[in-house]
């Protein structure tokens, strides 16, 4: 069986997807089109869910010969074209999902979806929000630094902001998650269940989506670097957790 | 007497001159000024100037001392490598901008002002750059307080207001010999202490641009927290003329100054 899930940035795909995988104890594909450079939903489902499989762009064909067994979402950016994508969902006679709020009467998605799911309250999305992408592949921030960073983003000094979201390779090793949707609860930074990172600069992929009006991208950038550790520092840093981790005692359960 | 205390001023002469208004509305009969004149903000200059023409007392705050001496905390002093890069900026910036005669008044400025029992001091008697936080161990604050030979201790470095009064208690020091049972002890009585932090005049960090200074009174002991409204548009447009990260104006705006900031408030800098 294959889910396409749709919805405007923020309304909630990516946590609807986690709550159903948590039901179902059926083998569960994931496919995120468009998203290959910076899969931050995908390394968040999989830090969740190990057992995932995910299908890259060019993979679309497998969908099709492997959904008699699994149940795959699809989960659709919110910036593609739904025509666009289309001719996909008609060959692989998916079933369609649309995220909405509850005080949303967005036609364009309810016309689409053959099941309509109430979402999280977003801002209306209008023709003059940007989105602005920075890939951090390799690099480590200062965890302290990216939680200024993100407090003055989420707060307007880079612009409006209607969602955030993005993860990050930190100096304990560990790789985290940020979330923001305007209006919800604040997430805390919340480390991934994934092996921590401690020799070298991360190959594995990291950055940050950001969603808003007049955002000031220059000065985005130049924070996050500002926030990154240096060169010189690196290993520095990644001894001494190395260190920590093997004085610390074990803690026996009982 | 009414006395005026007011500390990190950090260049911001819009909120100077609001509070020294205050001041003289509050008919305080002297000013006295906890350091830190310079450092983030536009009018390092015009700040320096105006407390020196009105014969303020002031003692040297951690930003004057890094004007005149080069900048001398250690990395531990900053909350994080982004603070440490704003913090270096500003740095950098005024010490191109200020004038000879400025930093000549900054190189001689005292670390500590004591007059009958009160004691001035930046951060603590310790260090211009130690944090007297309000949660900070009482035996430690009383200690600090102690070491000042004073009854009131007034300090700023925080940017957060806040008076904290440490009750009369009796102590005793025990010492353990080895080879010995005997415990000399030796034991006192502290008289009642009170530190009072007077905020920060132009980076205020409690979630409002207002300004905060403190009046005293020196015969009721009433103290009296201060928190004065200003134009702080006007200092927030004056950073980005002056070429200053838009940053810090944006969180002046909102009373979210975060200077160095040591995760252990006792910590002393050794560099």
């Amino acid at each position: 069986m294959i889910i396409a899930v749709a919805s405007p940035p923020g309304a909630g795909k990516t946590e609807w997807i986690c709550q159903q995988i948590a039901q179902t104890n059926k083998p569960v594909g994931y496919f995120s089109p468009k998203t290959d450079s910076l899969p931050i939903d995908t390394i968040y489902l999989q830090s969740k869910y190990p057992q995932l499989k995910i299908y890259q762009t060019g993979e679309e064909a497998a969908l099709l010969t492997e959904s008699d067994q699994t149940i795959t979402y699809i989960e659709i950016p919110w910036y593609l074209d739904l025509s666009g994508i289309e001719p996909l969902l008609t060959r692989l006679n998916s079933h369609r999902v649309a995220i909405i709020s509850a005080d949303v009467n967005n036609t364009e998605f309810k016309t689409w979806a053959d099941e309509v799911v109430s979402g999280n309250q977003i801002t209306k999305l209008t023709t003059s929000w940007q989105i602005h992408r920075g890939v951090l592949t390799g690099e480590i921030l200062d965890f302290d630094s990216l939680a200024t960073f993100w407090l003055e983003m989420t707060q307007g000094a880079y612009g409006e902001v209607v969602r955030a979201k993005g993860i990050f390779d930190l100096e304990d090793g560990q790789i985290y998650y940020g979330d923001f949707i305007p209006n919800q609860p604040e997430l805390e930074f919340k480390p991934l269940n994934l092996p921590r990172w401690l020799d070298g600069r991360p190959t594995r992929k990291s950055g940050f989506e950001i969603v808003g009006n007049k955002l000031e991208q220059a000065e985005i950038a130049q924070t996050i670097k500002d926030c990154c550790v240096p060169e010189s520092a690196i290993s520095y840093y990644q001894q001494q957790v190395k260190e920590s981790l093997a004085t610390e005692p074990e803690v026996e359960l009982v | 007497m009414k006395i005026a205390v007011m500390s990190c001023i950090h260049g911001n002469y819009e909120a100077l001159e609001a509070v020294l208004l205050d001041i003289d509305r509050q008919k305080a009969e002297k000013i006295y000024c906890l350091g830190d004149l310079v450092g983030y903000g536009p009018h390092p200059n015009a700040v320096v100037e105006q407390i020196r023409s009105l014969d303020i007392p002031t003692v040297q705050g951690c930003w004057d001392e890094d004007i005149v001496e080069g900048l001398s905390a250690c990395d531990c002093s900053y909350p994080s490598l982004l603070a440490e890069t704003r913090g270096k900026l500003a740095h950098e910036w005024t010490n191109q901008e200020v004038n000879p005669e400025v930093r000549e008044y900054l190189a001689q400025l005292p670390h500590t002002y004591k007059e009958d029992h009160l004691c001035f001091v930046h951060g603590s008697p310790s260090s211009n750059h130690e944090y007297l936080l309000p949660e900070m161990d009482a035996f430690t604050a009383l200690e600090r307080v102690l070491s000042s030979d004073a009854d009131v201790l007034f300090c700023g470095h925080t940017h957060v207001p806040y008076v904290r009064t440490l009750d009369s208690g009796h102590l005793q020091v025990k010492v353990n010999q080895p080879n010995s049972d005997e415990q000399p002890a030796i034991s006192f009585s502290t008289p009642l202490k009170r530190i009072i932090n007077v905020g920060s005049v132009g980076e205020p960090r409690h979630g409002r641009p207002n300004a905060t200074y403190v009046i005293y009174d020196t015969e009721t002991q009433a103290v009296s927290l201060r928190e004065v409204e200003y134009d702080y548009q006007t200092t927030c447009a004056a950073i980005l003329d002056a070429g200053l990260p838009s940053i810090f104006a944006w969180r002046l705006a909102r009373g979210l100054e975060f200077a160095e900031k040591a995760d252990d408030p006792t910590h002393v800098c050794e560099r």
